[in-house]
């Protein structure tokens, strides 16, 4: 299981990259980076335009398979301040819909800070419990969740590289792996992360199957 | 002498050739015209297209610009700009220099000629556009560049003679694909210029005359002159090594080789080669040669130098790489050195025949094999160019990929329609039998990226206005021009020793290594410390030899015309005085295993640091090698052996995995061929790996720039991402489909396996060793494989995770 106490209080790491928390029956995820295809689009390189579409359908399963009254998103759900106006209308349907069947949260990231979304709780910080909610980890907050780093790690399996996202866990604080499909990462052992995370932290590296705790 | 009447002129002609002044000039030289001059020049006086086909060295340049001189007073009347020459060779200039521009000097003709390459100062590539020369020097990108302004029309409008030069060295190849584009839209604004091909010698020279011309009216002029070649393989005091590609052994023969020349200059495949060997002949300089390196890494300035002091015949020895051999001129150059492997007969006859540029002296070459199968090839080279045979030059269709850039340049260029685009396209060779389906697909592709499914309405590269096409803005023409060209280079990153930036290293090297590995870089022998946002870090370490001697020995596949011959030596090698050390790895390869046979197929298993081995000595060439390499692969996989990756080179195929596979007779059964080869491809690194090159050359992302990566944020997209998402949502994609098509150039047709397997599936012999056999090393020890994708890697752990769970489980 990948359930992790965290802050006195039971947490689930979901092989998608979000965190389910069961006792608020809340859903957590960040850095989606919706449209970021478009945005490249612009400047002319035409990447295939499926990353909002693949990036919203793994959304729709987790909230199919999971107990789930509120989504936190945190941050960086569009690429840039744009992007939502450039959302095909059938996904914009499907964001207003979340909006209406959830309670949900809605961050503002550096990408996207300047979104307003009509029918979210648009916030900055955001306090559930003793946890708080950032988009970018503050150095000395405690009990916190945040994501923007997209953090990822490699692992030596029969003797390849195998690069893949991942949590990175202390005892003050969670941060998120990107959920969106577009998404390059940080390595977890940048010295960015030992900046802003104060003592040690642990590595939860999603795999295909399983998430693995690395030593 | 100065009578042509053999040749069957016309007086008009003869007069014009006897009373011009470069025909005195030659003269008061005493030289006169070779035959093949005088026709070439009949031959485009009669507006015929002509390909010279003729060693290095026998008046071919003269040969091309005798019609474009003799008749400039006629052709210049309606413009100045007459003749346009371009080759894929940097060092045309100097060639330019030595056949044309000096005699121009001396005879005091008033004829301007101007070179325009990625050298040139922008200052003078702006003056070449209001105030051209009359005859324009060029490469085929420079070339291509041109053609995408928008008054190319004009430009070239009064251009009577196009001048391609060394055409074996681009016919099918991409680079090859965007030249012919270019030359037949050309052939739009200038209907009646002459096409004048030049090459060195072809095998199938009808074929090469209408790669280029799809005239009516031409012809094929061999002048019947033969360079003399001789070719030598090195003999060492030190053994031949079992495998690697460095030749550190033969390091004092090397030296005393270019000591006894008066110039010579040493190819080597591979960087890394160039610096070990540069670094190495050094060490053992007492002579103060003056010895220079010349690779990629170069700093441009450096690189030009280097190339001048070669010119003017002021450096002894130059190490270079082979893929820079086109940037070189060969002055005085008496001793071309092969390091490693040449890999097929026309390029290495090429080679040497550059060398003593004079057309009476011997062009000598000295073989230098790296591992032990490396002699047996340069061997059978020598062999083979003693019996004067050269192979083919595999056709080639059209490149999908270029022909997106190139449609991107005529909009850059001109609005146009896509049935006369269409039109225009369908006269270059390659795209001879190009479907307008496929055409309008590529259209598609550069017009908004051609996605089916859902696609961008917003933005588009093109726009279209009653039926014409045109570039959006202006950004996409700046976009086009900095990504133009046919050539990706691997990618390259910054290795910093305390944070001193000592150059670049392949990534793919570097990324296989681990902490602690210590490798030759810059002539130090360096220890992997680690990976930063910056590049690598490394260490100097204190040992004395690299631990990861080498890599890739180039790639370039061997012709299995060639490989077939290794196979012979080996069978009969009773009939041959190999030295005592290929001897004795030879007889003992005999002892332990098998040789290799020429009517059946020998495979060796064995188990080696926890992987079990499966050897095939096919000796097909890499083509097929790799072909059958991921077929065994797909049938280990399906065997639930847990397939690791194969190596395939000219002679071999080694694949390795987690379980053996217990039934290695039925290993090639027919019923693997079941599926069509296209299928077999999905999801394998070789697509991946196409699939980058597609990307950037089609112009879906860009070229990285080394040392820009920070600024140009979107050249950091993972290709390998963009592919996941591509295939997954839309597999239909002309970028997969060029991919795909891209990716079977490299391997061999249905057919071919086909027929391999049916030959030998009765008549395996199959050795199950204890350990690694003497033929197995080199073939093993290749740095290059092709790896199982990441997922199933992942998928394997995961198995192992959950047995794991199990056991502990049941323990409790």
């Amino acid at each position: 299981m990948n359930k992790i106490n965290f802050a006195n209080n039971v947490f689930i790491l979901q092989l998608d990259g979000s965190v389910y928390w069961p006792d608020k029956k809340c859903l957590i995820l960040c850095d989606l980076h919706l449209e970021k295809s478009s945005f490249f689009a612009k400047l002319g390189d035409f990447l295939p335009p499926y990353d909002s579409y693949d990036t919203l359908k793994k959304l729709k399963i987790s909230l199919t398979n999971l107990n789930v009254d509120r989504i936190i998103l945190l941050g960086d759900i569009f690429h840039d301040k744009e992007g939502i106006n450039r959302l095909n209308k059938e996904l914009q349907d499907y964001l207003e819909s979340l909006c209406k069947s959830y309670e949900v949260i809605w961050l503002a990231g550096n990408h996207d800070g300047l979104i307003r979304p009509k029918f979210a709780k648009y916030c900055y910080k955001y306090k559930l419990d003793n946890i708080i909610f950032n988009h970018k980890s503050h150095k000395n907050t405690i009990n916190e969740i945040s994501g923007h780093y997209h953090p990822k790690t490699t692992l030596r399996l029969f003797k390849r590289k195998v690069s893949k996202p991942c949590f990175l866990i202390s005892k003050e604080k969670i941060i998120l792996p990107a959920y969106g499909s577009f998404t390059g990462g940080i390595d977890a052992e940048s010295q960015i992360f030992k900046e802003v995370i104060n003592d040690k932290y642990k590595k939860y590296i999603l795999l295909n199957k399983n998430i693995v705790e690395i030593i | 002498m100065g009578n042509y009447t053999h040749l069957k002129l016309n007086n008009i002609l003869e007069n014009k050739i006897k009373s011009h002044v470069l025909t005195k000039w030659l003269k008061k030289n005493n030289k006169n015209y070779f035959d093949h001059q005088v026709l070439s020049f009949k031959a485009a006086i009669e507006g015929k297209d002509i390909l010279i086909n003729s060693p290095t060295g026998t008046g071919k340049t003269l040969a091309a610009f005798l019609a474009p001189i003799i008749n400039l007073e006629n052709d210049k009347s309606n413009g100045f700009f007459t003749t346009l020459y371009i080759s894929p060779l940097k060092s045309l200039v100097y060639d330019i220099e030595r056949n044309i521009e000096k005699p121009i000097r001396e005879t005091g003709l008033k004829i301007k000629i101007e070179t325009r390459t990625g050298d040139t100062s922008s200052y003078k590539k702006r003056k070449q556009l209001t105030n051209p020369p009359n005859f324009l020097i060029t490469t085929p990108e420079s070339f291509a560049l041109l053609m995408s302004y928008e008054n190319a029309q004009k430009y070239f409008s009064n251009l009577k003679y196009v001048i391609v030069d060394e055409l074996h060295n681009i016919i099918h190849t991409k680079r090859g694909d965007l030249l012919l584009l270019n030359l037949s839209r050309l052939s739009e604004f200038a209907p009646s210029a002459i096409k004048i091909g030049l090459s060195a010698t072809l095998n199938n020279r009808i074929m090469a005359l209408n790669y280029f011309s799809n005239s009516k009216n031409k012809v094929c002029i061999n002048p019947k002159i033969k360079k003399k070649i001789s070719v030598e393989i090195i003999k060492t005091s030190e053994a031949i090594p079992w495998s690697g590609h460095m030749a550190g052994y033969a390091l004092n023969e090397i030296y005393y080789s270019i000591k006894r020349h008066k110039s010579s200059i040493i190819f080597v495949n591979t960087r890394a080669q160039a610096e070990y060997v540069f670094q190495g002949l050094w060490k053992i300089n007492k002579s103060k040669l003056n010895i220079a390196i010349h690779h990629g890494s170069l700093d441009k300035n450096l690189r030009i130098e280097i190339e001048k002091k070669v010119y003017q015949g002021d450096i002894d020895c130059v190490v270079a790489t082979s893929s820079l051999e086109l940037g070189l001129d060969w002055g005085d150059i008496d001793l071309v050195i092969q390091v490693g492997a040449a890999k097929g007969i026309t390029r290495i006859v090429q080679r040497i025949g550059r060398s003593n540029h004079n057309i009476n002296k011997i062009s000598k070459a000295l073989l230098v094999p790296t591992n032990k199968f490396e002699y047996l090839e340069c061997l059978a080279v020598k062999e083979i160019i003693h019996k004067n045979n050269l192979e083919e030059i595999p056709e080639k269709k059209g490149s999908l990929d270029v022909l997106a850039q190139y449609i991107t340049g005529v909009a850059c260029s001109v609005s146009f329609k896509s049935t006369e685009l269409y039109k225009i396209v369908k006269k270059a060779w390659p795209y001879k039998d190009l479907s307008k389906k496929t055409f309008n697909e590529v259209l598609n592709f550069v017009h908004n990226g051609g996605y089916v499914l859902k696609s961008y309405s917003l933005f588009s590269r093109l726009i279209k206005k009653n039926n014409l096409y045109s570039i959006a803005n202006k950004n996409f023409q700046r976009k086009y021009r900095m990504n133009l060209g046919t050539i990706v280079e691997a990618e390259i990153v910054p290795i910093y020793l305390k944070n001193k930036k000592l150059g670049y290293i392949e990534e793919y090297f570097i990324n296989q290594l681990e902490k602690n590995d210590t490798f030759l870089f810059a002539g130090l022998i360096l220890a992997l410390d680690k990976f930063t946002s910056k590049g690598v870090e490394v260490k100097k370490s204190m040992g004395k030899n690299p631990k990861i001697p080498s890599y890739v020995g180039g790639n370039l596949p061997l012709s299995s015309y060639l490989a077939k011959n290794v196979i012979n030596l080996i069978n009969s090698f009773e009939k041959y005085k190999f030295p005592d050390q290929i001897l004795n790895w030879i007889k003992k390869q005999k002892k332990v295993s098998s040789l290799p046979s020429n009517d059946g197929l020998l495979i060796e298993t064995f188990e080696r640091k926890g992987s079990s081995y499966i050897i095939c000595y096919t000796f097909q060439g890499r083509n097929i090698n790799q072909t059958l390499g991921i077929l065994i692969m797909k049938r280990l996989e399906e065997s639930k052996c847990k397939p690791l990756a194969f190596v395939a080179t000219d002679y071999a195929i080694a694949v390795w995995s987690i379980k053996p596979y217990k039934n290695i007779k039925n290993i090639f059964s027919e019923r693997l061929l079941k599926n069509e080869l296209p299928n077999w491809l999905t999801n394998t690194s070789i697509l991946k790996k196409q699939f980058k090159k597609v990307a950037i050359i089609s112009g879906l992302i860009d070229k990285k720039i080394p040392g820009k990566l920070k600024t140009f944020k979107q050249v950091n997209f993972s290709s390998d991402l963009i592919y996941d998402v591509l295939e997954k949502y839309e597999q239909n994609h002309i970028l997969i489909k060029a991919t795909k098509e891209e990716a079977l150039k490299e391997m061999v047709g249905f057919e071919k396996i086909k027929s391999f397997i049916h030959n030998i599936k009765n008549n395996i012999i199959h050795n199950n060793l204890k350990k690694v056999s003497p033929f197995s090393i080199p073939v093993i020890m290749e740095f290059y494989s092709e790896q199982i994708s990441k997922d199933k890697i992942i998928d394997y752990q995961e198995e192992n995770l959950e047995k794991q769970l199990i056991n502990e489980a049941f323990k409790i």
